[in-house]
C-alpha cells in the first residue's frame, strides 16, 4: 500500500469530495498517522492530528475519506486527545468510518467538517496502513488518553471491547489449516470469564500480511493445568489458506468484552492429519452442545481419497448417478437420484481435481424414481420425484475423478464418486434425451437449465474434431460447373439410385456437380459399392464426400460446400425428385434478376401432388413450450394459384437455391442445431438480417417425398432433440417472428 | 418356312435378348423368345443373334459377364447383383460390355423378352450407343406393375388385382412406403420412355400396361410365336373313365390346382366316377409348405384325381393327344398361357378360369368352357353333359383367338425402323 504522501496544502486532485465538504476553500487540516481496517468492527480506523484547536469536541462529526475511485461520506465516529508533540497546534483524533472493506483501495485523504470549519487531513510521509492485529495493539493506549467523553466510549467498546479491553486474555497453543473444511482451527485457552453461553462475535483472525473474518464455531474444554477460571478454547474460522505470514492474534467480543488471544512463542503450525489428531481428542471433551457437534462434523471432514463415504455420515443420505455425461470442457450431466430428510443436507456440490460447483437440486430437472423409493421406503421417504438430471457447469480436470461432495448441517463431509463416463458424442445426445417427456410448464425450465446448455455444450465438444473425409469421384467432374448440388446422405441410399437416374434424363445432367455427403459412416462400404453402379447405370458424374462420423445436417451440408465449385449451390435433400434440371436455371434467373432476393426455393409436391412446400409461416405450438415451429403453408392441398415467385418468411432446406459466395459469407448453415431442424430457417433469418428476402418460384416443381412429420411420432429422443432446436431457434429469432407477426 | 424374299436391300439386323435361354430354364417367355431367334435366323432377309441370360454362370466362370456356351451367334449375360424392386442392374459391367457387343454388332432393332437380369437401365445403355436402333419389348406378366412377382393377385389373400397404385401397392408390401411404389414406377417408367414398341401377346395385358402408363400408340398386340398345328385326331386312350381332364404345367397355387382338388372332392361326395382329372407337373420347386399340402391333399382326394407326376416338353403332344379336354384353372389373370396354346394346337377344347389372357385365349363355347375364376363347384359340374364338350371338340377349328406368324415381326421390325 505504498503511496506518495500528499504534500501539505496541495489542491484537491479531483472532485470527488462531497459538496458540502468540498464548498469551501480547503487548505492543509492535518496529518494521518496509521490507519487500517478493523475487521472486527467492520470499518476503516484513522489515527492522527489535526489543525483544529478547540479541545474538546462532542459533537456530531461529518467526514468523508477519499480512496481512489471511492468516496466513503457519512457522520463519522470521533474521540479526540491531546498531543504534546504538537502542543497547541492542533488535537489527536480517532476516526471511524463505517463500511463494508474492498479491496484494493488506496487510501488518499480525509475531509472533517468540524465546529464551522474544514480539514483536509493527508497521509503524513510515514502513514503505516495496518491489519486489525497492530492495530488494536495502539488503539488501546490511543484511546485510553482520549478524553472522555459519550462518543469516545461508545469507539472504545466499538473498537475495543469493554474495559481492561485489547490486554492479552489468553493464548493460542497451536493451529492450522483445515483444507477440507477450508478454515483455520485454533487451540488455545482463555484466561478471563469467556462462558461460551454466547458465540464470540466480531471474531478478526489477524496474520501478518492479512486480517480474517468468517463463519466461526467455537468450544470451551476444561483444561486442569490451568489455574483459576482459565479453561480451553477451540475455535474454527471458515476462510481461505492464502499465506498470510505469522499468525498474530485472535480477537472477538464475548458479552461485549473483546477478547485478545495472542500465539504462544514459536507456537507450531500443524499440518491438517496432525492437526485433526490433537484436535478431536480435547473438542470430544468439550462442553456438549450445537457448537460441539458442528465442530466435531467439521473434525470428521476427510479429504476425498478416491473412496465413498456417503455411508459414514451420521444422518442418512442417498445419492447416485446413473449417467455421467462430459460437455466438453464446460461441464458435466448427471443422471440419478437423492434422497435426504429436509434440512440435513446444507449443500451439494460436484468436484473434480481442485474446481467445485455447487449442485444445486432446484435447477434440475426431476425424474419420477418409484424404483427408488420402493428400495427407500423402509427409511421413511416419501418423494417419488427424487430422480434428477442435472447440468453442471464444473470445469473439468482431465484424468481427475469427478465426484459429489455432501455437506450435512452437521457439518459432516460425504463423498460419492460419479458413475464413470459411458457415452460421448451422439450416444451421449441420445442418452440425454431419451427419458423424458416434457410437460408444456417443464419444458422452459428443462432446457433452460439443463439441455440446452447440456446439449449445445455436447454438440460444440462433439464437432469440435472435424471428421475424416474420404473423395471419390465417380465419372469425370464438370469443369467450372454453374450449379452445385448438395445432397447430404443417411439412411436410405437408394433414393441415389433415383435421383441420378432421373437426373440423367436430362442431357445437361453432366453439366452439373453433385454432391452427395454420406453422413452416416455404418453404410459407406454398401454406398461405394451402390455408388459404382450408379454411375455404370446412368453415367451422370458425382462426388461422393464420405465422413467418418455422423454429423448432422448443417455440418454434413457445410462440409459439402468447401467440395463445391459451382456460382450457384443448391442444397438438395435426397427425397426430392424431378426429371428435369431446368430448374436450377429457373431459380438461378430469379436471383440474378432481384438482388434484393438472398435465397429461393421452389414449389414442392407430394407423390399424390398435394403441396409439401410453399414456404414456411411459424405457429406457436402450446404443446411444445409455446415455441415457435415451421409450418409449410397448404400443406397437403392442392395449389392452383400463380406460377410466381412469392417472397416468404422463410424456406425449406429441402431444395434451396444461392450464390455460393453467399453461402460461404454467411458460413452455410449453423452447426448447433443438432441433426437437423430449424437450420434452415433460421439461414433465412440471418440472410433477413442482412437485408436479403426468400422466396418460392411457384412456377419451378420437384417432388418431396416427405417422410411423416417428426413432430407426430412418440415421445423420444428425437422428438426432444427437435424442442432443443424449437428452443434454440426460439432464443434466437423468437423476437423477429413476433416482430413479423405483429405487421 | 424358309426363305422370304428380301423386301429390302440389306438384311434386318436383329438381336433378340431374353431374360433366360431355353438351354438354362424352359419358362414360356424364353421358349417363344428363342423359336422367334431360330425362325428369323432361318432368313435371308435378317440377321439376327440371340442374347439370353445365365444366372448361375457368373459364379462358375469369375470374370466373364458375356459368354458363348450355345454357338456362335448365340450370347450369355452372366449376371450379377439385381434389385428386384425396380428392375435395376446392379452388375458394374455389364454395361460396359453390352455397349461393347452392341459396337460389334450394330443391331438395327434389339427385341427384348423381359426387362429382368438385364435392368430396365439396359434401354439408356443402348440408347447411348446406338441412337438410331429400335427397341421392341415384349411383355409377358405385369411385373413392371406389379411387385407381387407381376401377378396382380394381393399378396395376402390371393384376391385379383384390378389395378396397381401406391396405397393399394403398400397395403400388400407395409414393409415399403406409398412413396417407394412411387418411385419404382417413376424409375421404370424413366426407361421406359427409351422403348419403341411393346409388344403384348395378349390384349387383356396390354390394356394393363396402357391403364398402367405405357402410351397406347407404342402398343401392340402380337402373340408369341409357338409350333404348328398338327391334324385334328381323336383321344388316342379310350380305356378307364368315359371323360379324362389334362392339368398340365406347374404345380403351384397361382396355376389354381386348389380348385382342381376341391372340385374332385364335389366329384367324390356324389360318387361321380365319370370324369377323371390327369396331373402333368412338378411341385418340388415349390415353397415347402405348399408342398406339404399338395401331398396331403393327394393322399385324401378321391378316386377321380391320378397324379401322374412331370412331363418332358417333347411328349406334351402325344399326353394332351390322350385326354378329352385340357383345364387351366388358374386363379391369377394369366396373359397367354403356352399350355392353351399347346392344347390349342392338339384341337383339345379348354376348360379355363373365366379371367385375364385364359378368358380372352378360349373362347367360351368355342375353344372351350369358362368358369368362374376359383369356383371349383362350377368346375365339377362342368363335366355333366358330356355332348355339349363333345360337340366343342367336334367344332374346334384349331385356329386361335389370335394368330401370329413371323411375318407379323417382320412386318413390325420394318415399321420401327422406318419411325421417326
Amino acid at each position: 500500500m505504498a503511496r506518495k504522501p500528499r504534500p501539505p496544502n496541495a489542491e484537491p486532485a479531483n472532485g470527488l469530495e462531497s459538496p458540502v465538504l468540498a464548498a469551501r476553500a480547503t487548505p492543509f487540516g492535518g496529518f494521518v498517522d496509521f490507519y487500517g481496517y478493523h475487521r472486527g468492527a467492520g470499518g476503516w480506523v484513522f489515527v492522527g492530528w489535526m489543525t483544529h484547536t478547540a479541545n474538546r469536541e462532542d459533537a456530531p462529526l461529518r467526514g468523508l475519506a477519499q480512496f481512489t475511485g471511492e468516496t466513503i461520506a457519512q457522520q463519522v465516529a470521533a474521540a479526540y486527545f491531546n498531543r504534546g508533540d504538537i502542543a497547541g497546534r492542533g488535537i489527536g483524533f480517532v476516526f471511524f468510518f463505517k463500511t463494508p472493506e474492498k479491496t484494493r483501495q488506496a487510501f488518499e485523504y480525509l475531509s472533517v467538517a468540524l465546529a464551522g470549519a474544514v480539514y483536509r487531513i493527508v497521509a503524513s510521509p510515514k502513514a503505516l496502513q495496518m491489519q486489525t492485529h497492530p492495530l488494536l495493539e495502539w488503539l488501546g493506549p490511543v484511546l485510553s488518553k482520549a478524553e472522555a467523553s459519550g462518543q469516545r466510549d461508545a469507539l472504545a467498546l466499538l473498537l475495543l471491547g469493554k474495559p481492561p479491553s485489547a490486554a492479552t486474555s489468553g493464548y493460542v497453543d497451536f493451529y492450522g489449516y483445515h483444507p477440507v473444511a477450508q478454515g483455520w482451527l485454533l487451540c488455545s485457552w482463555v484466561g478471563q470469564g469467556w462462558s461460551a453461553a454466547r458465540p464470540p462475535e466480531q471474531l478478526v483472525l489477524s496474520f501478518e500480511e492479512d486480517d480474517l473474518t468468517g463463519e466461526s464455531l467455537a468450544v470451551l474444554y476444561p483444561r486442569q493445568d490451568l489455574e483459576g477460571s482459565a479453561q480451553g478454547a477451540v475455535f474454527f474460522v471458515k476462510g481461505p489458506d492464502r499465506a498470510p505470514g505469522r499468525l498474530l492474534s485472535i480477537s472477538f467480543l464475548a458479552d461485549g468484552v473483546r477478547i485478545f488471544l495472542q500465539p504462544i512463542p514459536d507456537a507450531p503450525k500443524f499440518r491438517e492429519l496432525e492437526l485433526l489428531a490433537e484436535l478431536v481428542p480435547i473438542v470430544q471433551r468439550a462442553t456438549p452442545g450445537v457448537q460441539r457437534s458442528r465442530l466435531l462434523g467439521v473434525l470428521s471432514q476427510q479429504r476425498y481419497q478416491g473412496n465413498d463415504t456417503l455411508e459414514q455420515l451420521n444422518l442418512p443420505v442417498f445419492l447416485n448417478t446413473d449417467e455421467t455425461i462430459l460437455c466438453g470442457t464446460a461441464g458435466v450431466v448427471l443422471i440419478g437420484w437423492f434422497l435426504a430428510k429436509p434440512g440435513v443436507v446444507r449443500a451439494l456440490r460436484v468436484r473434480s481435481g481442485v474446481n467445485s460447483a455447487p449442485l444445486d437440486l432446484a435447477d434440475t430437472i426431476r425424474i419420477e424414481r418409484p424404483d427408488v423409493l420402493a428400495a427407500h421406503s423402509q427409511e421413511g421417504f416419501e418423494d417419488p420425484w427424487c430422480g434428477f438430471a442435472a447440468f453442471v457447469p464444473l470445469s473439468l480436470a482431465p484424468h481427475e475423478q469427478i465426484y459429489l461432495e455432501v455437506e450435512t448441517c452437521h457439518d459432516e463431509i460425504g463423498y460419492r464418486n460419479v458413475c464413470p463416463p459411458k457415452r460421448s458424442g451422439l450416444p451421449a445426445v441420445k442418452r440425454l434425451l431419451d427419458h423424458f417427456d416434457f410437460l408444456h410448464a417443464d419444458l422452459g425450465h428443462a432446457y433452460d437449465l439443463v439441455l440446452g446448455p447440456a446439449l449445445l455444450a455436447l454438440n460444440s465438444s462433439r464437432l469440435s474434431a472435424r471428421p475424416l473425409v474420404q473423395l471419390l469421384d465417380y465419372g469425370a467432374p464438370p469443369q467450372a460447373p454453374k450449379f452445385s448440388v448438395i445432397i447430404p446422405l443417411y439412411g436410405r441410399l437408394d433414393f441415389v439410385e433415383y435421383q441420378l437416374a432421373l437426373f440423367s434424363k436430362d442431357p445437361n445432367a453432366a453439366d452439373v456437380e453433385f454432391i452427395y455427403v454420406l453422413d452416416d459412416p455404418a453404410k459407406r462400404a454398401e454406398a461405394q459399392s451402390l455408388f459404382a453402379s450408379i454411375f455404370e447405370r446412368t453415367r451422370v458424374p458425382f462426388r461422393a464426400v464420405l465422413l467418418d462420423r455422423n454429423l448432422g445436417y448443417a455440418p454434413a451440408n457445410n462440409i459439402g460446400l468447401e467440395y463445391a465449385h459451382g456460382t450457384f449451390v443448391a442444397y438438395l435433400n435426397s427425397d426430392v425428385f424431378t426429371d428435369r434440371l431446368d430448374w436450377l436455371e429457373h431459380l438461378a434467373e430469379r436471383l440474378d434478376a432481384d438482388p434484393k432476393l438472398g435465397v429461393i426455393g421452389p414449389l414442392l409436391r407430394f407423390e399424390d401432388g398435394s403441396v409439401q412446400h410453399r414456404g414456411m409461416t411459424f405457429k406457436r405450438l402450446p404443446e411444445f413450450g409455446n415455441l415457435f415451429f415451421c409450418m409449410h403453408q397448404d400443406k397437403g392441398l392442392r395449389y392452383s394459384g400463380p406460377a410466381e415467385v412469392q417472397r416468404c418468411i422463410a424456406i425449406t432446406g429441402a431444395c434451396m437455391v444461392l450464390r455460393r459466395e453467399l453461402a460461404i459469407d454467411i458460413g452455410g448453415f449453423d452447426e448447433t442445431y443438432i441433426i437437423g431442424d430449424f437450420e434452415d430457417s433460421d439461414l433465412c433469418f440471418r440472410l433477413r438480417d442482412m437485408g436479403l428476402d426468400c422466396a418460392v418460384d411457384t412456377s419451378v416443381e420437384l417432388y418431396h417425398l416427405e417422410r411423416k412429420s417428426q413432430l407426430v411420432s412418440a415421445v423420444s429422443w428425437r422428438m426432444n432433440l427437435t424442442l432443443f432446436n424449437a428452443w434454440q431457434h426460439q432464443r434466437r429469432w423468437g423476437e423477429t417472428i413476433a416482430q413479423i407477426e405483429a405487421t | 418356312m424358309k426363305q422370304t424374299p428380301a423386301s429390302s436391300s440389306s438384311p434386318l439386323r436383329v438381336l433378340i435378348a431374353s431374360h433366360s435361354h431355353p438351354e438354362v430354364s424352359n419358362g414360356g417367355a424364353e421358349i417363344a423368345a428363342f423359336r422367334l431367334f431360330r425362325e428369323l435366323q432361318a432368313r435371308d432377309d435378317c440377321q439376327t443373334w440371340f442374347l439370353g441370360c445365365d444366372r448361375k454362370l457368373s459364379s462358375e466362370r469369375a470374370g466373364v459377364v458375356l459368354s458363348q456356351p450355345y454357338g456362335e451367334d448365340q450370347y450369355i449375360y452372366c449376371t450379377g447383383g439385381f434389385d428386384w424392386f425396380k428392375f435395376a442392374n446392379l452388375d458394374v459391367n455389364f454395361p460396359g460390355e453390352f455397349e461393347r457387343l452392341l459396337r460389334e454388332l450394330a443391331p438395327d432393332i434389339v427385341h427384348f423378352h423381359h426387362y429382368i437380369n438385364f435392368g430396365v437401365e439396359v434401354f439408356q445403355h443402348l440408347k447411348r450407343v446406338l441412337p438410331n436402333c429400335k427397341i421392341v419389348l415384349t411383355l409377358h406378366e405385369y411385373l413392371a406393375i406389379c411387385h407381387h412377382y407381376g401377378q396382380m393377385i394381393t399378396k395376402n389373400h390371393r384376391t385379383l388385382c384390378y389395378q396397381s397404385s401406391p396405397a393399394r401397392c403398400q397395403d400388400c408390401f407395409p414393409e415399403f412406403g406409398k412413396s417407394d411404389f412411387f418411385l419404382r414406377k417413376l424409375y421404370i417408367e424413366r426407361y421406359f420412355d427409351l422403348v419403341d414398341v411393346f409388344v403384348s401377346p395378349s390384349h387383356f395385358l396390354a390394356d394393363r400396361f396402357v391403364a398402367w402408363g405405357v402410351a397406347p400408340e407404342k402398343m401392340r398386340v402380337l402373340e408369341n410365336l409357338t409350333a404348328p398345328a398338327s391334324p385334328p385326331a381323336a383321344r388316342k386312350n379310350t380305356d378307364g373313365t368315359p371323360l379324362r381332364i389334362g392339368f398340365f404345367g406347374q404345380l403351384s397355387p397361382l396355376k389354381g390346382i386348389g380348385v382342381v382338388f376341391d372340385a374332385a372332392k364335389f366329384l367324390a361326395k356324389e360318387h361321380d366316377n365319370h370324369v377323371g382329372i390327369e396331373i402333368y407337373g412338378d411341385y418340388r420347386a415349390q415353397p415347402p409348405e405348399f408342398q406339404t399340402e399338395f401331398l396331403e391333399n393327394l393322399k385324401n382326394t378321391g378316386p377321380n384325381i391320378t397324379f401322374n407326376g412331370p412331363y418332358d416338353r417333347e411328349r406334351v403332344d402325344a399326353l394332351m393327344l390322350s385326354m378329352d379336354a385340357v383345364l387351366v384353372p388358374s386363379v391369377w389373370w394369366e396373359n397367354s398361357p403356352v399350355v392353351i396354346q399347346e392344347a390349342l394346337r392338339n384341337h383339345r377344347p379348354v376348360i379355363c378360369s373365366d379371367i385375364g389372357g385364359m378368358a380372352e385365349k378360349i373362347r367360351d363355347g368355342v375353344d372351350g368352357f369358362h368358369f368362374p375364376a376359383g369356383n371349383a363347384l362350377a368346375l365339377s359340374r362342368l363335366g355333366d353333359d358330356q355332348s355339349i364338350l363333345a360337340g366343342v371338340t367336334a367344332r374346334m377349328s384349331g385356329q386361335p383367338a389370335l394368330e401370329t406368324n413371323i411375318h407379323d415381326f417382320m412386318a413390325l421390325y420394318r415399321a420401327t425402323t422406318s419411325m421417326d
